[in-house]
């Protein structure tokens, strides 16, 4: 429900600013946002379970993250090929866009006990870049908390793979990580469903 | 530098838009509120209007459509390998409802274009400031001699969702192990590009578990077809000896006459029978594109690609399957895509904007087995030739397919993002 009353304020508001601004060299960046609907969701929420929201990240990590898939430096089955029909510019435009957006966290079941654990791992190792328990967008990462469990357990094998960029103490934690404590975290970040826990980036 | 500009001009129209932006009605200030309506409420239909009403909530937006609930037939493939029922795949317009868009459950007969109206089998006459025309598909009957609507009682085309899948996958039921399941491939432009191959490999799934000895056989029209060469590698991988592609060059142009009484088909030299005969007859736009004088000689619908309206009536903008042929694939994915551009561009003409330029974007997912998906994805834009005349290019080398030889894991993923491509794709207009 907060999903229908949300949508109409925010798009339309966004909207009347974007389509007037003309010129015939590139697409808004509404219209190419909307294009991405389809595999992840109305404004970027998803329903699917294997694709993550995009609504709400920060513009400087969407930017990032499409560069990446563009220019081969992460896994990829079908963002790289989608990511070369477009060009940084449009890339910024959406980012725009989806930083407008408000993040809705997945209802989905979790395991509470596990998701106890995972807190508690967080707190220790992950707190000092993914801020306020994963949930704000930051510069350089998406909001971990909220995302489908089989969404985080793709991008999980993919970091763990070194098939995504990240930071080195990054790489060297995840080693050390058993599976039990990768699950614990990923149901820790599932867990979190209040939509109010989240906050914008400015 | 772009970036500047753009944010720049974001600010001002901000604060400008106290002026300009305001949505018609009250611009207008009468109480005449714009009138949108949407003719077809598939899945560009229902897309199209959740759009326009949520861009702007003074327009009053109208769907027509002739089903009560719309079953999607992208995905219908599963229901014949036993993944999913039909129920899954059938939407109702409660949500469309509750976000304030009237929906009329009527046949469109005819669109007066001169008057703007739409006139229903029920007598209705509904008008519109702008017509947003999602009619999908129709068939050419007797195309194929013998096969007309009462031969797709007898052997199915299971093109459009609903009675037909459920009669496609009771016959496979009850074809004996050892029986031979034809499918009948149409010729270009169609539906769903890839789903006559597709439908194959998830066909061969069924039978592999329960009929092994049985075998699947797609006479083309075609001498080549979407995604041939992943295709034809799954199906070696995955049922190897059980799927026969049977190209038009080998037949002359495929099959000429069907005959479902004596279930044969025949070719200029050639007469086949099987068991199970999917005949997908050739496509034309919508019928009620065709009523309204909406289609040119090649059977759909002519647009300008920059928004979307027809070339042969004002006001009206035709989104999905009934475009003519162009580089946009007829895929579900296109239809959400082309409704965005339309939707957007009516709302930039209802309050007095020149529409900007579309983005166009497809993905398209096939399943090989329940684990194992391949896809084709492209970003499209609009460009005019030196004629003058709009068309829609891929955009660099981003019209691409899933690399050959891919692993498990690649392929896995991609039928998982298959099942929320549907998800998200199917919540846009009915969620």
């Amino acid at each position: 429900m907060r999903r229908k009353t949300l949508e109409a304020a925010l798009i339309a508001g966004l909207l009347t600013a974007g389509t007037a601004a003309g010129g015939n060299e590139m697409a808004s960046g509404e219209l190419l946002a909307f294009q991405c609907a389809g595999c992840h969701g109305f404004n970027g929420h998803s329903v699917g379970p294997a694709t993550p929201s995009i609504a709400g990240f920060s513009e400087d990590y969407f930017v990032q993250a499409m560069m990446d898939y563009k220019e081969g430096n992460r896994y990829a089955t079908i963002m790289d090929r989608i990511a070369w029909g477009y060009s940084e510019e449009e890339f910024e435009a959406m980012a725009e866009f989806f930083a407008a957006q408000p993040y809705l966290p997945a209802e989905q079941d979790f395991d509470a006990e596990l998701a106890e654990v995972g807190a508690g791992i967080h707190d220790r190792y992950c707190s000092n870049c993914h801020s306020a328990g994963g949930t704000y967008p930051e510069y350089d990462s998406a909001q971990l908390a909220g995302q489908w469990i089989p969404y985080l357990e793709d991008s999980f094998e993919d970091f763990i793979e070194h098939d995504r960029p990240q930071p080195r103490g990054m790489q060297r934690r995840l080693a050390d990580f058993s599976d039990t404590d990768v699950q614990a975290l990923i149901h820790y970040y599932a867990s979190q469903q209040d939509p109010a826990a989240y906050v914008h980036a400015d | 530098m772009a970036k500047m500009n753009r944010r720049r001009f974001l600010q001002m129209a901000g604060l400008g838009g106290l002026a300009a932006g305001l949505p018609y009605a009250a611009t207008w200030g009468s109480q005449t509120k714009a009138r949108v309506v949407v003719v077809g409420g598939g899945t560009g239909g229902a897309i199209a209007a959740r759009y326009v009403k949520a861009l702007d909530p003074s327009i009053d937006v109208t769907i027509i459509e002739a089903i009560p609930q719309h079953t999607t037939c992208y995905m219908s493939n599963w229901v014949l390998a036993e993944m999913r029922d039909l129920d899954s795949l059938t939407h109702s317009y409660d949500n469309v409802k509750r976000r304030g868009i009237n929906v009329i459950i009527d046949r469109a007969e005819r669109i007066d274009t001169e008057a703007q109206q739409v006139h229903t089998a029920g007598g209705e006459r509904v008008a519109y400031d702008r017509l947003i025309l999602a009619p999908g598909i129709d068939f050419r009957w007797n195309a194929i001699e013998g096969y007309d609507a009462a031969a797709a009682e007898i052997l199915p085309h299971a093109w459009k969702a609903g009675p037909q899948t459920v009669l496609l996958k009771e016959q496979i039921k009850a074809m004996d192990d050892g029986g031979v399941v034809a499918i009948v491939a149409p010729p270009n432009p169609y539906r769903c590009p890839p789903g006559p191959y597709e439908r194959a490999a998830l066909i061969s799934h069924y039978l592999q578990r329960h009929k092994p000895k049985s075998k699947v056989v797609i006479y083309d029209t075609k001498d080549a077809f979407s995604k041939q060469g992943l295709f034809q590698a799954g199906w070696e991988r995955h049922y190897p000896g059980m799927i026969e592609w049977v190209g038009g060059f080998e037949t002359d142009g495929g099959i000429r006459r069907i005959n479902p009484e004596a279930m044969s088909m025949h070719t200029t030299f050639d007469d086949f029978h099987a068991d199970v005969i999917n005949v997908i007859p050739p496509h034309t736009a919508g019928r009620v594109a065709i009523e309204s004088g909406l289609t040119d000689d090649s059977g759909w619908c002519p647009v300008d690609f920059r928004d979307l309206e027809s070339t042969l009536a004002k006001n009206v903008h035709i989104i999905g399957d009934a475009i003519v042929s162009s580089a946009l694939p007829k895929s579900a994915y296109i239809a959400a895509s082309t409704a965005k551009v339309a939707a957007v561009a009516v709302i930039d003409h209802i309050n007095g904007r020149e529409p900007g330029k579309p983005a166009y974007f497809n993905t398209c997912y096939s399943l090989l087995t329940p684990e194992h998906s391949i896809s084709v994805s492209g970003v499209y834009e609009a460009v005019t030739d030196a004629d003058g005349e709009q068309s829609v290019v891929g955009v660099g080398d981003s019209v691409a397919i899933s690399p050959a030889g891919a692993d498990d894991r690649f392929q896995g993923r991609e039928a998982r993002y298959a099942a929320s491509w549907y998800d998200n794709l199917v919540d846009q207009g009915f969620g």
